[in-house]
């Protein structure tokens, strides 16, 4: 069966995921938006690079410098259609997965669904969900 | 007959309905609509009239599929109920979230929808029986003509194994069954990422429709436009909660799950590392979930703050000591739980050993600030003394910066900030003075301690004022 978890959708709220990556300025609490009606371009998260690398303890992202030269140079490159394409073939390096933690923190910060390809864990499809059914009823 | 044998036959029945939503899949307009889309309607530029005729009669061959199935099943129709329809309804709208026509995540039910228009198209389910089907983005629905609520969709948990993955399989672990356990727990964090992402996709759609909706009433305003908009807000807000509780509903089961695995005596390191990662994950998810109240003042109503409460009191199994869960479960707990008397939110002795975690990958004042407009005022007070201590409490040096400062004054600020015509206090916790004054002398003692910046005077002022003056009798 296709396992489609790694292709990124086309999310409404892509341009705020970047928004949120790179320019959300530090040590702003989301707050300080007050008045502000809710709107898809307002930089409303709250889990900066910085904070989710100082948190999870682990040092992901090489602050300022590296993520944004990174999304900056993929933002240059690639007109935004094909921004997820190119984005989807960026894998972290190897370090960077090496506890269960870390790789998870990885696959969230970039938006990505983490899919590993010595697939023990089982792959949910449409029939998967009528067959639990069925087999918990009968 | 039950829902039971509605399922069996649709199981049988698949590969014709999926026929049905993949009758487009191969038109040439399909493709260029399809890396178009994000998930609003966009307009269909249909190559020639055969794909036009083709795409218009999908929905028509959904709905005669439906009807079919239901009277080969019902032969007669007066045992069909409603529970039947609803109950069948969660079920085949969790097998469309999982459904995907190509490896494209594009490719959604939501995408055929939309690309065919079917959005509303209904039609009478069976000749002599008063129930309908119609057709919406987020899935399929059954009931009265007149009934367009949000399509029923069962919990993603149940289809997760969780009953089978117990904490009786997890104490007899050993190296052979290891890599299928974190297969599981692998799955699980897979699908919360997913469940994750579906919810920011889908909170956007809604923002986006609502920030239309403003632009127009802008655009011409008038009364009616207002009442207009005010009804379609009203509208957004429901799906939001509605989204948000579908959701929860599965964090709470799989914090729950989390919580009593991680409690059993486990020899396995990387299954607890895996556990703690999956715990660590479901934290962000409801930080993600609180972002729309605690930020752009979505109002989360009752239903949403009780399963809040449930997920925070199945996370404080394993951190008794987290701020964050702490806040978090008296406000929710507050506001969806009416037995909750003062002596529920007394002092919490533990803020003063200064070892509790006070952990910034969740805000600890998200579910304060969130909830904050169910509040009396006593009570606010109370809570945002008892973040502002557990927060000074962790400061090493006696210099608080300012970004904490300004954190804490926005937190108070919060009850404010919300739409101005509001219910008056939902919760009724009538604090005793004594809780009240005994947090307010702590909080004398250890801010007596503290340097501020020049700077931060006036917002210190602030702080200083709302936390000790207001609301005391004397």
């Amino acid at each position: 069966m296709t396992n489609y978890y790694q292709w990124p959708r086309n999310k409404a709220s892509t341009e705020i995921k970047l928004l949120r990556l790179e320019l959300l300025p530090s040590g702003r609490s989301p707050c300080e938006e007050i008045g502000s009606d809710w709107s898809p371009a307002q930089p409303s998260e709250n889990l900066s690079p910085e904070k989710a690398s100082e948190l999870l303890g682990c040092s992901i992202w090489s602050l300022k410098s590296e993520v944004k030269k990174r999304y900056k140079t993929l933002q240059m490159r690639f007109p935004p259609d094909q921004f997820i394409d190119r984005h989807s073939d960026w894998r972290p390096a190897a370090e960077l997965l090496g506890t269960p933690r870390k790789r998870l923190n990885w696959f969230w910060q970039s938006g990505l669904i983490p899919v590993y390809s010595e697939n023990s864990e089982q792959v949910i499809s449409s029939q998967t969900v009528l067959e639990t059914y069925l087999n918990e009823k009968r | 007959m039950s829902t039971l044998a509605l399922v069996n036959l649709l199981n049988q029945r698949w590969s014709e309905l999926e026929s049905n939503l993949l009758k487009v899949a191969s038109f040439p307009s399909f493709k260029v609509f399809l890396s178009q889309y994000r998930g609003r309607q966009l307009p269909v530029k249909f190559e020639n009239e055969a794909e036009q005729i083709k795409a218009s009669s999908v929905g028509s061959d959904i709905c005669a599929f439906f009807s079919k199935l239901f009277s080969d099943v019902f032969s007669n129709n007066a045992d069909l109920t409603l529970s039947i329809l609803n109950e069948f309804e969660e079920v085949l709208n969790l097998s469309l979230y999982y459904w995907c026509g190509s490896p494209n995540r594009n490719h959604q039910f939501r995408t055929i929808i939309h690309y065919c228009s079917l959005d509303g198209l209904g039609e009478r389910l069976l000749p002599d029986a008063p129930f309908y089907i119609s057709l919406s983005p987020t899935g399929i629905r059954f009931g009265d003509i007149s009934d367009a609520h949000e399509p029923l969709v069962a919990p993603i948990y149940k289809v997760c194994n969780l009953n089978f993955w117990n904490a009786d399989r997890f104490s007899q672990l050993n190296s052979d069954s290891v890599p299928q356990c974190v297969g599981q727990i692998r799955k699980i964090q897979r699908e919360v990422c997913l469940l994750v992402d579906e919810w920011e996709h889908r909170n956007a759609l809604l923002a986006v429709d609502q920030t239309e909706a403003r632009i127009r009433l802008r655009g011409s305003p008038s009364e009616q436009a207002k009442l207009d908009y005010d009804q379609f807000f009203q509208f957004i807000s429901l799906s939001r909660d509605k989204l948000a509780e579908w959701c929860l509903e599965s964090f709470v089961a799989f914090q729950q799950w989390v919580s009593q695995n991680l409690n059993v005596n486990l020899k396995f390191d990387d299954v607890i590392s895996e556990l703690e990662a999956l715990d660590c994950l479901l934290l962000s998810g409801i930080q993600k979930i609180l972002l729309p109240a605690s930020v752009s003042r979505h109002l989360y109503q009752k239903n949403v703050a009780a399963l809040l409460y449930e997920w925070s009191v199945f996370r404080l199994l394993n951190h008794p000591d987290d701020v964050a869960t702490q806040l978090s479960n008296m406000a929710f707990g507050a506001f969806s739980n009416p037995q909750k008397t003062s002596q529920d939110f007394e002092f919490p002795e533990y803020l003063l050993q200064k070892n509790h975690q006070w952990r910034l990958d969740f805000d600890p004042t998200a579910a304060l600030k969130s909830f904050s407009w169910t509040y009396g005022r006593s009570f606010h007070v109370l809570m945002s003394l008892y973040a502002v201590v557990a927060c000074f409490q962790k400061q090493i040096t006696p210099q608080v910066e300012s970004y904490w400062i300004s954190n804490l004054a926005s937190l108070i600020q919060m009850p404010e900030t919300f739409q101005s015509q509001l219910p008056e206090n939902l919760v009724n916790v009538d604090i005793d003075t004594e809780i009240l004054e005994k947090s307010r002398a702590i909080f004398i003692d250890i801010w007596a301690k503290l340097k501020f910046s020049d700077g931060d005077k006036e917002i210190c002022d602030f702080i200083y004022k709302n936390l000790v003056s207001i609301g005391k009798n004397t």
